[in-house]
């Protein structure tokens, strides 16, 4: 910080109580386009559970992004055009970053790198001492003629995939634009490292690796019963054809396991904004509960879980550094041009 | 970690940029102390853009580049019409921006808001 001359060297921000004054909202005319957006979004949440009970979850990437396009057209009524412009550029980056993100899975079988079929289940018998975390998980918890409590929650979660990051991306989308980018740049980076692995490192899942008909064997018989939990429970998944070539779902992505990282993602970009510590602690949990969902079905290994959080925990590590940086060095600007005005040191 | 938005003040933004301006000292240390609490991410900064229009993209770049604009759009304008006539037209237009963003501390250099429920950042008084 620059030292000033004798007169003002002692200036400081002053900040000065608010005594019994008038409010900023009595003086400002209300926007009433705030009311028409509240009563939208209401409709459109109803519209949104109607749809999920009846049809079901929306999955398919083109149907979440009609979805959340109506979300946040309905957000942005009466606002500026100038946020508008925003609102498309953004929307452009959001499909660039999702196509970008279908091609390269689908890209990866093409690539021809060596497929990972006993690493990934080796480092979890290392790391579990012998054990296969997911023949274990199966063998204590699942029944194949019942469908116990966990089977359900462990479901819904697994679910919570499709939901989550969608709701926090629109929410984000409507309320803050800052926040929104804060929240893209995370993201984007984590679908580019987890792409890039995906072409490097072409991952058997555990319930591949045990299938007798794909022939690894190098597991004991799982079963795959993901959804078997969400459809006890009435539910579905909504998934429209569109008649496109978009579904390039790539069965060898597994390392790292998105479901993992979005649970943790989520959560820990609003922890901040929790306060008591419970709470935090509480939504914690969410990524361990997905993250053993994962491996009770049979989807993922534990390391896959372990390295989508360790690529959401690098992130965030990297743009809280990189927006702390940007910080120093617009203010350390400032206050050199500050200094040469006051005739004083940088 | 909650973050505090400040707007700075229009009067302010030109005391900062123009050395020769009278207040130019008060607004500069007061802008310093400010950009501490901006480095160590408690405050948000704002400033309007019709005040930092006047200012060429080079000193935008020297000397605000810390600043959040917040793009004054003509339904704002319409909405500053429609204020109290109390208020000087640019403080009402900086009140419907202040509303619109949520912001809740104003650091300024005058006593256009001292009326008004936010908390009011200056140089220490005996300074002035």
């Amino acid at each position: 910080m620059p030292e000033t001359n004798a007169d003002t060297a002692a200036l400081a921000a002053e900040s000065l109580p608010a005594p019994a004054r008038i409010s900023v909202t009595s003086v400002v005319p209300s926007d009433h386009w705030r009311l028409v957006r509240r009563i939208g979004m209401g409709l459109y949440v109803i519209g949104y559970i109607w749809w999920f009970v009846s049809k079901g979850l929306i999955i398919d990437r083109i149907s979440v992004a009609i979805s959340v396009g109506l979300f946040i057209a309905i957000g942005h009524l009466g606002r500026p055009l100038r946020r508008w412009a925003w609102l498309v550029f953004d929307v452009l980056c959001y499909c660039v970053m999702w196509l970008a993100y279908e091609q390269t899975r689908g890209g990866a079988d093409r690539a021809g790198f060596p497929l990972q079929v006993e690493a990934p289940r080796n480092i979890d018998r290392f790391l579990f001492f012998g054990t296969d975390p997911n023949v274990w998980m199966q063998r204590h918890f699942y029944e194949a003629h019942s469908i116990r409590w966990y089977d359900k929650v462990a479901s819904a979660t697994y679910f919570s995939h499709f939901i989550f990051p969608v709701i926090a991306l629109a929410a984000l989308w409507v309320i803050s634009h800052r926040e929104w980018a804060r929240f893209m740049k995370r993201f984007a980076t984590l679908l580019f490292v987890a792409c890039t692995m995906f072409v490097l490192l072409p991952t058997v899942p555990p319930w591949m690796a045990a299938d007798p008909k794909r022939g690894y064997n190098i597991l004991a018989h799982l079963a795959r019963h993901t959804g078997r939990g969400f459809s006890s429970m009435g539910l579905k998944g909504f998934v429209n054809k569109w008649n496109t070539a978009l579904d390039w779902g790539n069965a060898i992505a597994a390392m790292p396991s998105l479901h993992a990282s979005f649970a943790l993602f989520v959560p820990a970009f609003f922890l901040p904004l929790i306060k008591p510590k419970w709470l935090k602690a509480l939504v914690l949990t969410f990524p361990l509960i997905m993250a053993a969902s994962l491996v009770y079905f049979g989807e993922h290994y534990v390391i896959d879980a372990l390295a989508g959080w360790t690529i959401v925990g690098a992130s965030f590590l990297f743009w809280g550094w990189f927006e702390r940086r940007q910080r120093r060095v617009r203010a350390a600007r400032a206050l050199a041009t500050l200094s040469l005005s006051l005739g004083t040191p940088a | 970690m909650s973050v505090r938005k400040v707007l700075l003040s229009g009067e302010l933004i030109t005391a900062i940029a123009d050395p020769h301006n009278m207040q130019h000292q008060q607004g500069a240390a007061l802008y310093a102390e400010l950009l501490k609490t901006y480095v160590a991410g408690t405050d948000r900064l704002f400033a309007l853009s019709t005040d930092l229009d006047q200012f060429d993209k080079a000193t935008r770049r020297a000397s605000f580049s810390a600043l959040v604009v917040a793009h004054v759009a003509r339904q704002h304008r319409s909405a500053a019409r429609k204020v109290d006539a109390l208020f000087t037209p640019e403080t009402a237009l900086s009140l419907v921006i202040i509303a619109a963003e949520k912001i809740t501390a104003v650091a300024t250099l005058g006593d256009q808001f001292d009326a008004l429920d936010l908390e009011i950042i200056k140089p220490l008084q005996s300074q002035q």
